[in-house]
């Protein structure tokens, strides 16, 4: 399963809807003019959201998309 | 049977002749390419151009890129270079060494500055997915020729050949669509039967006009597309290459279950040794998944014999 951090810089955020439309998962709502992450368990890290945003304002960290390798790393 | 040819990355003497650069030129005039492209002919060039965070750094080497590129000019044929994620993903190729001054052929997004240039393609008999969003930069060229770096991948264990068209020449739906199915099956089944449909979907229209290639040098344990590389797990292998997609990454494969460990690689760690399958244990996923999946639809035959060059 993936776990994803997404994260939306509101001071750059316009509310313009794009990650919104672009999303097939609906991971995204406008709520109060900005951009909320309301679904991160849909997201499957295809980053359409990331190509489409117009101020750059999405960054996504998938801390588990490297679930099973990633424990090799702990000490 | 499958020919695939073999550039290995040994010196064998002390003469640039026998370094990989120039035993690539050797494969490539190899090669079925000649008789594959003509004067005039669009030929897409798909590679992965590195992490947009600028973390990695064991993609592709730009030169290997070039002796490619300079080859189809030689054939008459017009290269131009592709990737995916839009245009902010070409400048970071562009940074990392992919332009036209080093190059000399363009580097554009595969489907568009914000990926909405894609063709809906049926799949014939789906294991997965029933339609496929096409890159419309590969659908619309004339020859496709399939650079993929040899890797591991947490989706499917391994990427190569097959990935680098399945994921890497499809809209950000179709994309998605196929992340969709690690939630209902985490051992990489149903991934990767999905990445086989889309590759289908891929070359679907580029019969006998597609050519596959696998740099199988810094082979890491994971994708290029990560914000990191770590130590190659086994020391460098060559480059090798075929029209039969099948053959080239069950070579490749095998190749790299049959090298040793490289010490201090991630490799050495988790106690992987010489015949290990290795990506299955890195990252839990069969990475022979896809090649049966791919045979079973008669996309290229696993039986290879190698041609060294």
């Amino acid at each position: 399963m993936l776990e994803i951090k997404i994260i939306i810089d509101e001071d750059r955020c316009i509310g313009c809807g794009q990650c919104v439309v672009s999303c097939q998962n609906n991971v995204y709502e406008i709520i109060n003019g900005k951009s909320k992450v309301i679904r991160p368990e849909n997201c499957t890290y295809c980053r359409a959201c990331i190509i489409r945003c117009p101020t750059s304002a999405i960054k996504i960290i998938p801390r588990d998309v490297y679930a099973y390798y990633a424990k090799f790393y702990e000490e | 049977m499958s020919k695939v040819l073999f550039a290995s990355a040994k010196l064998e003497k002390l003469d640039k002749e026998y370094s990989l650069p120039y035993k690539f030129k050797k494969l490539l005039a190899m090669s079925t390419l000649k008789s594959m492209i003509s004067p005039g002919n669009y030929v897409a060039i798909k590679l992965h151009v590195g992490d947009m965070e600028f973390g990695g750094y064991r993609y592709i080497r730009p030169l290997f890129v070039k002796i490619l590129v300079d080859y189809v000019m030689e054939l008459g044929g017009i290269p131009f270079l592709v990737d995916t994620w839009g245009l902010k993903h070409v400048i970071t190729g562009i940074k990392n060494g992919f332009n036209y001054t080093t190059i000399g052929a363009p580097l554009i997004p595969i489907a568009g500055i914000k990926e909405h240039f894609v063709v809906k393609v049926r799949v014939p008999n789906p294991f997965r997915i029933e339609e496929v969003d096409v890159a419309g930069e590969v659908y619309y060229a004339d020859i496709l020729i399939n650079f993929a770096h040899a890797k591991g991948h947490p989706s499917s264990g391994y990427g190569g050949a097959i990935k680098n068209i399945a994921m890497g020449c499809v809209g950000p739906s179709t994309r998605s669509k196929i992340h969709n199915f690690e939630k209902e099956d985490d051992s990489g089944t149903a991934f990767q039967e999905a990445m086989i449909d889309a590759f289908h979907a891929v070359i679907l229209n580029k019969i006998n006009k597609v050519y596959h290639i696998n740099y199988a040098v810094d082979i890491q344990p994971t994708c290029d597309c990560a914000p990191w590389s770590d130590i190659p797990i086994v020391p460098d292998i060559g480059i090798l290459a075929s029209e039969d997609p099948v053959a080239l990454e069950k070579a490749t494969l095998d190749l790299i279950n049959k090298q040793p460990i490289v010490p201090h690689s991630i490799a050495e760690r988790i106690g992987i040794e010489v015949n290990d399958n290795k990506f299955l244990l890195i990252h839990n996923k069969d990475p022979y998944i896809q090649i049966h999946a791919a045979a079973k639809k008669k996309l290229g035959s696993p039986n290879y014999t190698i041609v060294r060059i």
